[in-house]
């Protein structure tokens, strides 16, 4: 019987080799068969993206078969009409950019929502004007940059203490612009988000107030593509889900290592990018949430008048499912 | 080691793995009863969240005093199981997770106490209607995302909770596998060299007692260690020493038995030669009685002869003295005559040859008593016959013996009043014994044994006469015939002589 056995063993080992053997091939085929495909990103500065650079810089795009191009925008709106404009294949875009382009009749798709925060955004005013309460915020020039969070933001704040539209005086400034206009004077406020708010923060010091609000609104960055680009390219998609996979796993597991590449990588201080990294929520997602606040950002839009359209469109048309479905099953909670 | 040692040790292995494996498994269920915990906490969060969600719409559609005061009676509710909760989830993710969970609480307490606000507050115009309207309309979107997420951080804890059962168990599988796998590696080691140790030894211990075995005692097994196999080498080298020794104390009573064997052959010899010398001898002895005997007689018979002559012829020419001592001269030659005449019966005897037939013994007795009864008319004797003592024997020896034992006894019974012979038989130890009694002088018991030598008389000449050869013819004739003789007596009470027949 043991004679017998031991005869079998150098068959099952061998078998065992071949499925082995196998398995490896098959697994390689998948990933890097043939060149590396071409993909260009239109990306934001940290903390919303920290995801899309830690893949970048951990070479995991590489590792699925991708050769990226990483483009740096200021904000989200910019990095979609880059997307819009055929600059790039993919956006990391906020929810409100998101919603208006939708809203517009923009053929594009969330693949997958990458941060969520509560903390990003705030009203910073002038303290030294008087500005202590949001209630104080009566009658004054407030800025936000419109078609941006920044102005649902400051709509929501306001509306939830009291404050019409019509009460204040709001301006649509660039983040870029921002800061000066609050130090010179030419707004008592503006509703902005990090790493810029961070900056008039200390540029401002005693004399400015920031006020947040964690309740009433919380701010999402996802990817974006066109629908015509995801129908062409579902591999891709999948390639670069898996990618920005690796990349939460690795952030997960060595957040002190991806703090620290992540803000050499984009020439930053590495202690406030750990003071923004721990109010956000890096996760690869897709979630009922997302459609629940682009809906709710579009009801904000229709009732002001920000689109020609009255009618919330099914936001399932816009979220593609598959990719996700297809490398994290599990991280998709969206029924259709 | 000892194989004893060894044995014991894979029965150690064995108690160990099964602690080992108890532990495990007790550790296992502690934890998937604290991760079932967990997962019925994280249960009741997404389960009373949407009890909440349910009150909340009651409160919004009708203004419901009673399903406000439900929702805060369930948010408060929910809060505590949050507290709670953060003992059952150890791991930093899910930390994070239970932080997120309690950031949402709040907010959605707060967010619904906003809006609770918002409804009670009083709608003095028409814009603060407007701004109500769109401060719940702000807040309930902001409840709803909130209330979701809630869920799906419960959910994440439930899937946390389930994912670390399913580790549990794989770890408590794995433990258990992986600690019988150490076992069974331990004990197959152990086992392994256990056995090729024992055939090593067991070849040793089989080729020494083959070379002991074989005559080889002086051949030694050496084994090294401290195990039973080198205990049983040193007693098989203890035996094989012994055995040498033994060997050797045999070897020397050998050789000893088959000197002292050699010696008696020898002897033996010796004996058988001395036997033949001795028989030689005893011819030569007998051929010279009878020589002499008869030699003898014929110049006694002349000499005798001459006697009585002159005793006849010349007695009134003789004086008395003359006369008596003619008459001595006569009676002297008479007995010489009767001396000659045993030595030759004697001498005869050793020369006859036996002719054995049915005789009977009491028949030869009583004609012999009858004889003597003619010759001693005078005598009033007792006798005393046993019927029908019959016997294989030969009739002209057993004539001779019984005529001179039956005739010691009437001569010796001569001088007693009352005398009383008897011839009789017993039995003793399956043989018959055959015997002469009587009640006359008898001898000194302890000179029995001497009493059937030639020429041994108890009695002097003039007191009974005789030659005192009769006893010994007795003697040879139931000797040649192969019984035995014996007598019994007593000075003065009589004897006794018992004889067998071979």
């Amino acid at each position: 019987m043991l004679r017998h056995l031991l005869g079998s063993m150098p068959v099952a080992i061998s078998a065992l080799l071949l499925v082995t053997c196998l398995f490896a091939c098959t697994q390689t085929d998948q990933k890097s068969a043939g060149p590396a495909e071409i993909v260009t990103i239109a990306n934001l500065v940290p903390p919303f993206t920290v995801l899309v650079d830690v893949a970048h810089l951990q070479g995991y795009y590489g590792q699925e078969g991708l050769a990226v191009t990483m483009q740096k925008y200021q904000y989200g709106k910019v990095a979609l009409d880059a997307l819009l404009e055929g600059r790039a294949d993919f956006a990391a875009v906020a929810g409100t950019p998101i919603m208006l382009a939708i809203m517009k009749g923009e053929k594009i798709a969330v693949i997958s929502t990458i941060q969520t925060s509560t903390k990003n955004c705030a009203i910073i005013a002038r303290q030294d004007k008087g500005i202590y309460t949001p209630q104080d915020l009566k009658g004054r020039k407030i800025a936000a940059t419109f078609g941006t969070f920044s102005e649902f933001f400051m709509d929501s704040f306001l509306v939830v203490h009291g404050i019409s539209k019509n009460d204040v005086k709001v301006s649509n400034l660039k983040p870029d612009d921002m800061s000066a206009a609050l130090i010179n004077g030419d707004v008592d406020a503006v509703s902005t988000w990090v790493p810029a708010l961070n900056g008039m923060q200390k540029n401002l010091a005693d004399r400015g107030i920031t006020f947040y609000d964690e309740d009433i609104y919380t701010q999402s960055v996802s990817i974006v593509a066109k629908q015509e680009y995801i129908r062409d390219n579902p591999g891709k998609v999948r390639k670069l889900l898996r990618a920005l996979i690796k990349a939460e796993e690795f952030s997960k597991k060595n957040l002190d290592e991806a703090q620290k590449i992540v803000a050499e990588f984009n020439r930053m201080d590495p202690g406030m990018l750990k003071e923004m990294w721990a109010g956000n929520t890096f996760s690869v997602t897709l979630d009922q949430s997302l459609l629940l606040a682009l809906e709710d950002e579009s009801r904000w839009a229709i009732k002001h008048g920000l689109t020609r359209t009255t009618k919330i469109p099914n936001y399932l048309d816009f979220i593609y499912l598959d990719g996700l479905s297809g490398v994290k099953p599990e991280a998709v909670r969206i029924l259709r | 080691m000892k194989v004893r040692q060894r044995l014991k040790a894979n029965a150690v292995l064995l108690g160990i793995t099964v602690l080992i494996v108890s532990f495990i498994l007790s550790v296992s269920l502690y934890r998937i009863n604290k991760a079932t915990n967990s997962a019925k906490i994280a249960g009741d969060i997404v389960l009373k969240s949407f009890e909440r969600v349910t009150f909340r719409n009651d409160y919004f559609r009708n203004n419901n005093e009673r399903a406000k005061i439900q929702w805060f009676a369930k948010n408060e509710e929910i809060g505590r199981i949050l507290k709670a909760a953060s003992e059952y989830f150890q791991s930093s993710e899910d930390k994070k997770t239970i932080d997120e969970l309690l950031n949402n609480y709040e907010s959605l307490t707060k967010i619904f106490a906003s809006m609770v606000e918002n409804r009670d507050k009083k709608k003095e115009t028409k814009d603060d209607a407007v701004i109500s309207e769109e401060v719940e309309d702000r807040l309930l979107s902001q409840l709803d995302i909130k209330a979701y997420q809630q869920v799906l951080y419960a959910r994440k804890l439930l899937e946390s909770s389930r994912h670390a059962s399913n580790s549990i168990l794989w770890q408590t599988g794995a433990g258990i596998f992986c600690s019988f796998l150490v076992l069974l590696t331990a004990v197959t080691i152990n086992s392994w060299t256990m056995g090729r140790a024992i055939t090593e030894r067991i070849r040793k211990l089989r080729d020494g007692a083959s070379l002991i075995g074989g005559g080889d005692l002086d051949h030694r097994i050496d084994l090294k260690g401290e195990d039973e196999f080198v205990e049983l080498s040193h007693d098989f080298n203890t035996m094989a020493a012994n055995l040498k020794t033994s060997y050797y104390d045999l070897e020397r009573e050998i050789k000893e038995r088959k000197q002292a064997e050699m010696d008696v052959l020898k002897l033996s010899e010796d004996m058988a030669a001395r036997n033949v010398e001795l028989e030689s001898l005893n011819k030569e002895l007998e051929a010279f009685i009878y020589s002499v005997s008869h030699d003898l007689r014929s110049p006694l018979r002349t000499m005798s002869a001459f006697v009585s002559f002159l005793s006849e012829e010349y007695a009134e020419r003789l004086d008395e003295q003359a006369n008596d001592y003619l008459r001595r001269i006569n009676q002297s030659s008479a007995k010489m005559s009767k001396l000659i005449e045993d030595l030759l019966n004697l001498s005869r005897l050793s020369r006859q040859e036996i002719n054995r037939t049915e005789v009977d013994l009491s028949a030869q007795a009583a004609s012999i008593f009858s004889g003597y009864r003619v010759a001693s008319s005078g005598r009033n004797v007792e006798i005393s016959i046993k019927e029908g003592a019959v016997a294989a024997t030969d009739p002209a020896l057993m004539e001779i013996v019984l005529s001179n034992l039956i005739g010691n006894a009437w001569k010796f019974t001569s001088k007693t009043r009352d005398a009383r012979i008897e011839f009789g038989t017993l039995e003793k130890d399956g043989q018959t014994v055959y015997y002469v009694r009587d009640n006359g002088a008898g001898f000194d018991a302890e000179y029995a044994a001497t009493m059937f030598q030639p020429f041994h008389r108890f009695h002097s000449g003039d007191e009974f006469e005789g030659t005192g050869i009769g006893l010994s013819i007795v003697e040879r004739i139931i000797r040649r015939l192969g019984g035995k003789v014996w007598a019994e007596g007593e000075t003065g009470k009589g004897a006794t002589i018992y004889f067998t027949l071979g």
